[in-house]
């Protein structure tokens, strides 16, 4: 046993030697030229370009933070969900620690067959929450949304997952953007993973929350390019909102009602510190099912429904053309091409592919530790990154193959089959009619 | 007409078929029948007389066993408990074996004989309670009746109140009280319900209002969910011409179902625009006019309760004196109790103790318009105990009296600062004169030698000739729900004592028939009738003058 590892191991040494540059860019070029551009030289790029700008942009925000606070607008805290009234007083709690205080709370129950009606009565009741508006009938989320956004009486209203909780100066983070810039309409907010320690799946989703959201959507927010405001935490102009007829059936609605929020030609920015904690899949099928749902909400709303921002015939801008054809090209195009290039690999070396899948995996490993950096630089809470340094060595697994895979099913069955109007995230009747309708 | 028959049995029994006052009917004395018969064949005239005649009110009918034509039989509705049986003719056994009983058991309980004014609540009540024990009922089951304030409520109980004679405050403190003096004993709870935080009345209007603006005007409308959109609103929205078009993606709604459903309702609020799913429930009190949040509103228990040996011992000889301002008020004393307390002071104040360095009493009382000096009731002592929290207060029939102690180191300014404190409070409690009375306060503060002090000790409690305070009945203002009579007047009250005029006795008679009819029947005073009356001959003269003219102007064409 221990002959043959130190076998492959002197083995591995002689092909690492034999090596050179030029060898290793070719063979991995796809790293090289497609995922390292991307992910790190861009985002160091675009946090450079921060660190150089950092002065005025601390400015504007003192004055857009005592703008907000000398208009102190009402803001609607919303809250659709099913059965989650054990979430809610959680909810709730680190909602009245919020330095902005000016809020109602509206939770619209979406048919829930638990004990939420009681329990929101109750905090009703007590004055925690403003209303409970319940749907005796599941409509799906995006009912729910629309039923309590028709309701809200704030100037902003403000999208919470109800199995989320907020830092105490989230709310106030979410606003400030509002008044840095008057054009923005909708702003994102940060979804980290509170269950981070839970086990190893966690961990990993954990740390990929704070790479591609917290990092990655804060690049993509500097460039002009933010395309998905998470349903878990976003704020949105109320006006704006009833303008572009709140939200439509998802699963995916809230990457949706972000296009529409940028075809009708205002601005998305993304709030990096204001953070939203909510627990993620524990167990890898479940998390397996979440992001198969993610990744259809891609092929059904850029690919389908908002094609046209592709198309220079119709509603065609190019930040927006540049944000939807960023996502297509490497959440979707390029996880096709990586297969046929880990088959080519197969093919071309298939006497040293042990070698060269080492080789690319420890490339990969390096360069998460590089793009630790970026989280380390980041991150609100700097000491906690360290604990994923450990993981780090796996994250090319999770991310390269795991996530890859679930991708590459989801966008087959949603291109092929239509699957995303088969989930139960929505009721039957909603998705038959969003079907029907090719919505 | 009414006349005293004596049946077969040789009890006289009084045969009554029209409403009469019999306690002002001087003929009739309260030995002279040992029970009444109500002959009338029509229900509604049986509520009218009972009024005048009743075995509760009416001392000389006092706990004596009430008859009523067998016609009447389940057609008098709650007066059916103040009759002790339903007979055709008073030689029927019937009345014989009602005779026999119900003297048996006034007998065996010792109930006595009703002879005094009813001058507070309680005494009514006390004798709500006589009633029942006279009657053997010694459980006490409320029940539920149509009209009641009460809700639930003892039937005889519910009569009186009906009538307005007492509070359903009085009563629901009595029953409290009894229970917690053991003159009753608790058997079960047969409801619990909500009556008015403030009055406890029962009768509440429960109302919803908008939990933003607490308004009435709001519309109950369902809400459509368009499923191919998920637009979700009000069914206003929709609505197009008479066809629901989706306000989003402006497709119609064809199917519900299919294309859309009603998954919920909405209030909608007409004045500050507001939806929302649930609106606030009050409850406003229809005697009261409270509005009171439904989580408010004050939670009762009705009891099956039983009067108690003790009770029943309490009850029939006064021993329980049910004085609301003994059980309420801490500064209340018994006379006896005060005159020793007085006693004390005085006794230290003489010795300088260096503590306390003398007292001083605060009298009051009321006269009539003839300078006769009323009697004082429950309720001013209760305004008075409760006006004068720090100090103490007792009370004759007559006068109140207030104590305050003065310090050692309070001296004159302690004295000025009760003065004025008791003239103060004097406009509060002129409230309860009657038109044509007055109030009168006097002050009386210990001496600084021994024969002052026993002249203080002698006097003190005398009504003094000339006040140090006079107010009169027109120098105060008077709220509304203050109509009731606190203080008595002498010559009302003298309609009861012996040794008066025929004459002043009659006069007495109807005045108080008059005033208790009008209260009774919840009509003006006599006076003010009066008054509208010569409004009418006016009117009558103006119309007969027209009419005249008229007349001789057609005549004349």
């Amino acid at each position: 046993m221990l002959d043959t590892i130190l076998y492959y191991i002197s083995s591995f040494i002689d092909f690492l030697r034999g090596l050179n540059v030029s060898n290793v860019v070719r063979t991995y070029w796809f790293l090289f030229f497609v995922e390292f551009p991307r992910y790190y030289i861009l985002e160091y790029g675009v946090l450079f370009y921060r660190f150089l700008t950092r002065n005025r942009r601390h400015r504007r925000r003192a004055l857009a933070r005592w703008l907000l606070h000398h208009d102190r607008p009402l803001v609607t805290i919303l809250v659709p969900g099913k059965n989650e009234g054990k979430n809610i007083y959680k909810l709730v709690t680190t909602l009245r620690e919020q330095t902005y205080q000016n809020f109602e709370i509206i939770i619209v129950d979406d048919g829930s067959d638990d004990d939420t009606p009681l329990i929101c009565h109750d905090l009703e009741r007590a004055k925690y929450i403003t209303k409970y508006l319940r749907c005796n009938v599941r409509g799906g989320k995006a009912s729910a949304a629309n039923f309590g956004a028709r309701i809200a009486t704030g100037k902003y209203i403000v999208h919470l997952d109800a199995d989320s909780s907020l830092d105490r100066n989230a709310i106030e983070n979410v606003l400030i953007p509002f008044y840095m810039d008057k054009r923005v309409k909708a702003v994102g907010g940060c979804v980290l993973v509170r269950n981070y320690k839970e086990n190893i799946c966690t961990s990993l989703q954990g740390y990929e929350y704070l790479k591609r959201i917290q990092v990655g959507r804060l690049v993509t927010s500097q460039l002009g390019i933010y395309h998905i405001i998470s349903g878990a935490f976003g704020a949105f102009d109320a006006e704006t909102l009833k303008e572009i007829g709140y939200w439509d059936i998802g699963p995916g609605l809230d990457g949706d009602i972000t296009q529409k929020v940028r075809k009708a030609g205002l601005r998305v920015a993304f709030a990096h510190n204001a953070v939203c904690l909510t627990n993620v899949p524990t167990q890898w099928y479940k998390l397996y099912h979440q992001r198969i749902r993610w990744s259809r909400s891609l092929v059904r709303f850029r690919l389908k429904k908002h094609l046209d921002i592709l198309l220079p015939n119709r509603n065609w801008n190019f930040l927006n053309f540049l944000s939807n054809m960023e996502s297509i090209f490497y959440d979707c195009i390029l996880n096709f091409i990586w297969w046929f290039y880990i088959i080519n690999l197969i093919f071309t070396f298939h006497a040293s592919f042990l070698q060269i899948f080492a080789m690319g995996y420890i490339l990969r490993i390096a360069l998460n530790y590089i793009g630790w950096g970026l989280v380390r630089i980041i991150s609100e809470r700097p000491g906690a990154t360290y604990w994923y340094l450990r993981y780090l060595p796996l994250m090319p697994a999770y991310s390269g193959w795991f996530m890859r895979f679930a991708r590459t099913t989801a966008q087959l069955s949603e291109l092929f089959f239509f699957q995303s109007y088969k989930d139960n995230w929505n009721p039957y009747k909603t998705s038959r009619s969003a079907q029907l309708e090719k919505i | 007409m009414i006349n005293i028959v004596t049946n077969k049995h040789g009890y006289r029994i009084l045969v009554c078929d029209e409403p009469v006052w019999v306690e002002f009917h001087t003929q009739y004395k309260a030995d002279d029948f040992d029970g009444v018969f109500i002959n009338i064949p029509f229900a509604n005239d049986v509520e009218l007389i009972l009024k005048g005649l009743n075995p509760i009110t009416c001392n000389k009918a006092a706990y004596k066993p009430f008859f009523a034509a067998r016609t009447l039989k389940d057609k008098i509705g709650i007066y059916d408990e103040m009759f002790d049986a339903y007979i055709d003719s008073v030689d029927e056994e019937l009345v014989l074996k009602t005779f026999k009983e119900l003297e048996n058991y006034r007998k065996e309980y010792d109930v006595p004989q009703e002879t005094g004014a009813i001058t507070n609540h309680g005494l009514l009540i006390l004798r709500i309670f006589r009633y029942y024990i006279s009657r053997n009922k010694l459980i006490l089951e409320p029940k539920v009746m149509e009209k009641s304030a009460m809700g639930c409520a003892l039937p005889l109980a519910e009569c009186l109140h009906s009538w307005s004679l007492f509070h359903i405050n009085e009563y629901f403190s009595w029953i409290d009280m009894g229970l917690a003096h053991g003159t009753l004993a608790y058997r079960k709870t047969v409801y619990r319900m909500h009556v008015c935080p403030k009055c406890q009345h029962s009768h509440l209007i429960y109302q919803e209002q908008c939990p933003n603006c607490g308004s009435n005007e709001l519309d109950y409308e369902p809400v459509i969910h368009h499923f191919p959109c998920a637009n979700i609103s009000p069914e206003h929205t929709y609505i197009v011409g008479g066809q629901l078009i989706c306000p989003k993606c402006h497709k119609p709604l064809r199917h519900i179902g299919i294309d859309y459903d009603r998954p919920t309702s909405l209030y909608l609020c007409h004045n500050c625009h507001q939806s929302f799913l649930t609106p606030d429930t009050t409850a406003r009190c229809t005697y009261c006019g409270t509005v009171s949040n439904v989580n408010d509103l004050f939670p009762r228990s009705i009891h099956v309760v039983e009067i108690t040996p003790r009770g029943i011992n309490d009850i029939c000889h006064s021993v329980h004196s049910f004085s609301p301002y003994n059980d309420y008020f801490n500064n209340y004393m018994p006379m006896e109790a005060f005159e020793n307390r007085l006693q004390l002071i005085a006794t230290r104040s003489l010795a300088h103790d260096g503590v306390i360095r003398g007292l001083m009493i605060a009298l009051l009382w009321a006269t009539d318009e003839n300078g006769g000096v009323m009697t004082r009731t429950e309720k001013v002592v209760e305004a008075v105990s409760r006006l004068f929290v720090n100090n103490k207060v007792t009370a004759t029939n007559f006068c109140i009296y207030v104590q305050s102690t003065i310090l050692e180191d309070e001296g004159e300014h302690a004295k000025e600062q009760f003065r004025k404190k008791v003239s103060d409070n004097a406009a509060y409690i002129a409230m309860f004169l009657q038109p044509y009375s007055q109030l009168h306060i006097a002050f009386k503060t210990i001496g600084n030698n021994v024969e002052e002090d026993r002249l203080f000790a002698k006097e003190w409690s005398l009504i003094p000739s000339t006040s140090d305070i006079t107010i009169r009945y027109e120098e105060v203002t008077h709220p509304k729900d203050m109509s009731t009579m606190m203080f008595i007047s002498h010559k009302l009250n003298a309609a009861f004592e012996d040794g008066q005029t025929e004459e002043a006795r009659r006069l007495a008679d109807q005045e108080r028939m008059r005033q208790e009819i009008d209260e009774l029947q919840d009509r003006p005073p006599i006076s003010e009738l009066l008054s509208y009356l010569k409004w009418g001959y006016i009117v009558l003269a103006i119309v007969a003058i027209i009419a005249i003219i008229a007349g001789y102007w057609f005549w004349l064409r």
